[in-house]
């Protein structure tokens, strides 16, 4: 059953000066099914954050609907949309957005913290295994700043993680990292989605996409392409999407 | 060509940065206006020539003193806040092909111009309200007018130099700032330099310890010759205490409550508490000197502002007649009349007449108070160095009875005292006999002579019988060479009114008084005498002087510290705003709603901005008790006056930060939402 559903989707910014209409994203349609572990390519200002803004429920459409378990999220009231972004998604961002004035644990606690109702001792249980699947045991007492930005975006994941969410949203996880932290970050990806969660992934990082299962391509605010992984290999999923981008770029058809 | 670039560019740089610029130029222009006012009542003829004037000028020149260097501190300080939140803009300059000789260029066209700028408008808003000043002090002070203002000569080139060099000084800081750093330094600019918290458990616990020392000394101050040397120690304590309790006291609060899991680990307390100590780590410092700038003026302004109001219940109490005299020695009685005779004479002269004559003989002499036994010394021999010195001053009961017109009687053995020190143990021993002291006189009025004198002070009214007894077993104990020339004999007192108000016509009275007095007392004494001799019109213009000009230079400073205060505080807001605005988004993606951003970042601002108004009012109110005893050296004994000024001196600080706040976290609130 799709986790998500995304229906025509339409937005449309009037710029604050002239009143100019610009068309952020226009039919956009799509789902993802529980366990799907799925990328959104795009170049910058193809409308992909805004997308994502959309799906994180920061932002609304102008018109269309997004469903998340069959729920529209346009229906859920103003008052109650941060209780169900903490409860029902998970974030990750390019430049990790840990907040500096907690310690490496509190940040990861944080959602937790907010929900109200899991105490301490719980937490504690929570984050324990967390910590170990990611690598960050001995960092908890740290500081944001005094840990590699590779550590930083795992803390990251594991403030995404720890809630349970329905679907992991991940924003260029990849941006702000070097060559071995984004190996170190891509692995990890995948292997949580192999326990069962689902991720759904915005990027421009070729490499990133090809861990993916199913690569969606942006463009001028419509989707214009998806590749399936399938049971492909990474090396030619890898090439595919270069093919697909390269199409993309000099303005040919694909499909 | 290149000068034309260079003062464009330094002049859109302003534009640019008004957002930080316009405050800092604004308290430059402010501070050269205080500056200019002050110097200018301090340095002027027509205040000089003025009966009291030279008073006023003394306390104002100390002013100006204090004021310059709190000008260099502080402006230096603010001036280096600006120029870091400017740093990545030097280093972009510097990327972007120019040399730091170029950017020292454009930094100094910059500090010209603000410096000009702000001296000049200064300048000129203090010649204007100079003259209001003036006007106002002339009033307040009771001064006829004098004539009008006038600029000291030299002065405006004072100020440019004065603040010229301030200004070069904070250029030449910058300039090394610039200078030393490379530019992918400055480009990193801010961010540089952040530390984790610690908590600084030692540290925590000396302020602790230091505010209890400097609470204690002051809550357990008595005597008030002691006071002064305490209170500037227990000063420098609440200032160390200040300091160190906000550095570090307030992390390891914060660190305890983040142990407490149960209370820590909730929704409410949970980014508060985190939120603080982050604050707390950056800001202790600049909340540090805000609480101490505030609690100083508010206790210099209540203090003098009290000195101020109740200058004619301290002149009335100190003179119950308007007139006073003492003379010793007395040998005879007919010396008394013949000297009444010149007051009247003198008195006369001056076109008044003596009403209310008091005149009554005492005997007084130095001595110290040693396990429950007056002792009389010469002068310091004989005297331990240790135990408390005081005067003793022995007035019989029939004396005291005719002077103050109230019946006493007294049994011998019994005494009555009045001081308004230190009272004595209820008996004590005095030239070989023990007398019981009844009860202490709450007025001695009018026999205060001496009563208001700095030293510790003792008035004995005793049985005639007693008293010319002690006296004489006094006289007995004294070597005989010494007793022989300079035999204890009485003073002769003196208090009446006269009805005379101006001080100059009084003062003249007073020493045609003194004069004739003199001559009579030198024509029947061989050795010493000596005359004191006092008149309320004289003082009250002494007093008004002194204490007025005190008043204005506290108001004055006081003006400048809150000025400075302000200006910290905006600084303040702006860099919490700018590192606010980031957290503010991150929280909202991370599942906090808008409302509990708001609500949680704004507990936070509240209780930074208002720690250090409730610290200053903890301070002022441990301060109230020790500042009561520093004024009774001043003669002030208005407890009440005292503590209605300090609490309106308060509650107006308060009002006004308050508005300080709301005007300032308007920009704070701008920043974070754009």
């Amino acid at each position: 059953m799709a986790i998500l559903d995304v229906n025509n989707i339409r937005k449309v910014y009037i710029t604050r000066f002239g009143g100019n209409r610009v068309e952020a994203l226009r039919d956009i349609n799509f789902s993802v099914e529980e366990g799907e572990y799925v990328a959104i390519m795009g170049e910058s200002g193809s409308g992909k954050s805004t997308l994502l803004n959309i799906l994180a429920a920061l932002d609304q459409p102008t018109s269309g609907e997004v469903l998340l378990d069959g729920k529209p999220m346009g229906d859920i009231p103003e008052k109650e949309l941060a209780a169900f972004r903490r409860e029902n998604l998970g974030f990750v961002f390019q430049d990790f957005n840990l907040l500096d004035t907690f310690s490496i644990r509190d940040n990861i606690y944080l959602p937790l913290v907010l929900s109200g109702h899991v105490g301490p001792t719980e937490m504690a249980l929570r984050i324990k295994p967390l910590a170990q699947r990611l690598g960050i045991e001995q960092l908890l007492a740290k500081y944001p700043y005094e840990v590699s930005g590779g550590e930083k975006q795992r803390a990251a994941i594991a403030r995404a993680l720890i809630t349970g969410p329905r679907l992991l949203l991940a924003d260029e996880p990849t941006g702000a990292l070097d060559s071995r932290a984004t190996d170190g970050l891509l692995d990890i990806f995948e292997e949580v989605n192999r326990q069962g969660q689902t991720i759904l992934m915005v990027t421009h990082s070729t490499k990133a996409a090809s861990h993916a299962k199913r690569i969606l391509f942006i463009k001028d605010g419509q989707i214009f392409h998806q590749i399936y992984r399938g049971d492909m290999s990474r090396a030619s999923l890898f090439q595919q999407i270069a093919d697909a981008q390269a199409a993309l770029m000099t303005g040919g058809d694909a499909q | 060509m290149n000068g034309k670039f260079f003062s464009d560019l330094a002049l859109q740089n302003i534009r640019r940065n008004r957002q930080s610029y316009l405050p800092y130029a604004l308290s430059c222009t402010g501070m050269v206006a205080i500056f200019f006012i002050m110097g200018v009542l301090a340095g002027t003829q027509s205040l000089h020539n003025a009966y009291g004037g030279r008073t006023i000028q003394g306390a104002l020149n100390f002013g100006v003193w204090v004021m310059i260097l709190f000008a260099i501190v502080f402006l230096f300080y603010t001036h280096s806040f600006l120029i870091k939140r400017r740093r990545k803009e030097f280093g972009l300059f510097n990327i972007l092909g120019m040399e730091k000789k170029h950017i020292g260029w454009v930094l100094a066209i910059e500090t010209i111009l603000v410096g000009v700028a702000s001296t000049g408008v200064g300048m000129l808003l203090g010649a204007l309200f100079s003259r209001l000043m003036y006007l106002l002090m002339l009033k307040l002070l009771g001064i006829e007018q004098i004539g009008s203002l006038d600029i000291p000569s030299g002065f405006i080139p004072a100020t440019i130099m004065v603040f010229g060099a301030i200004h070069l000084l904070t250029l030449l800081n910058t300039l090394r700032q610039v200078h030393l750093a490379r530019p992918v330094e400055l480009l990193r600019g801010e961010s540089l330099g952040e530390k984790a918290p610690r908590a600084r458990t030692l540290l925590a616990m000396v302020g602790a310890a230091c505010l209890l020392g400097g609470y204690g000394i002051s809550l357990r101050a008595q005597s008030a010759l002691k006071a002064l040397p305490q209170f500037f120690i227990a000063v420098v304590l609440v200032i160390v205490a200040t300091y160190a309790l906000f550095i570090a006291g307030s992390i390891s609060v914060l660190r305890m409550m983040q142990r407490n899991q149960r209370f820590y680990y909730q929704p409410k307390h949970f980014s508060v508490v985190a939120g603080m100590r982050h604050r707390m780590n950056r800001n202790a410092a600049g909340l540090a000197s805000i609480c101490i700038l505030s609690t100083m003026v508010l206790v210099m302004v209540a203090a003098t502002a009290s000195v101020f109001a109740g200058r004619e219940d301290v002149l009335r109490e100190r003179y119950p007649r308007e007139a006073m005299m003492t003379l010793y020695p007395l040998r005879t009685d007919e010396q008394a009349a013949k000297i009444e005779a010149i007051f009247a004479q003198e008195v006369q002269r001056a076109g008044a007449s003596v009403q209310d004559m008091a005149r009554y003989p005492s005997v007084s002499f130095r001595a110290s108070l040693d396990n429950g036994a007056i002792r009389f010394h010469e002068d310091e021999d004989g005297w331990d160095g240790l135990s408390p010195r005081m005067t003793v001053e022995l007035v019989s009961a029939d004396d005291y009875a005719a002077a103050t017109q109230q019946e006493v009687s007294l049994a011998s053995g019994e005494a009555l005292a009045f001081t308004t020190k230190q009272r004595l143990p209820e008996t004590v021993t005095i030239g070989g006999h023990t007398i019981r002291i009844l009860r202490y006189l709450d007025a001695v009025a009018p026999l205060n002579n001496r009563a208001n004198m700095v030293m510790e002070y003792q008035l004995l009214v005793l049985s005639p019988a007693d008293k010319d007894a002690i006296v004489q077993a006094i006289n007995q104990q004294r070597p005989e060479a010494i007793r022989l020339a300079n035999p204890l004999y009485p003073s002769i007192n003196f208090a009446f009114n006269t009805g005379l108000l101006a001080p100059e016509a009084a003062q003249e009275m007073m020493r045609g008084i003194r004069e004739r007095s003199s001559q009579l007392m030198r024509e029947n004494n061989d050795g010493g005498y000596s005359i004191i001799s006092n008149h309320i019109a004289v003082d009250r213009t002494d007093f008004n002087a002194l204490y007025g000009g005190m008043l204005f230079v506290t108001v004055f400073l006081g003006l400048v510290f809150i000025m400075a205060m302000v200006l910290l505080i905006y600084y303040k807001q702006v860099s919490e705003g700018y590192e606010d605005k980031g957290r503010f988004l991150i929280m909202q993606q991370v599942g906090m709603s808008k409302e509990e951003v708001k609500a949680s970042i704004k507990s936070q601002v509240l209780m930074v901005f208002f720690l250090p108004l409730l610290m200053a009012g903890l301070h002022l109110l441990a301060a109230f008790n020790i500042t009561s005893k520093v004024l009774n050296l001043m003669m002030l004994t208005n407890t009440k006056l005292l503590a209605m000024v300090t609490l309106a001196a308060y509650l107006g600080f308060a009002l006004f930060y308050i508005a300080v706040y709301w005007k300032t976290a308007h920009s704070y609130y701008k920043i974070v939402k754009a």
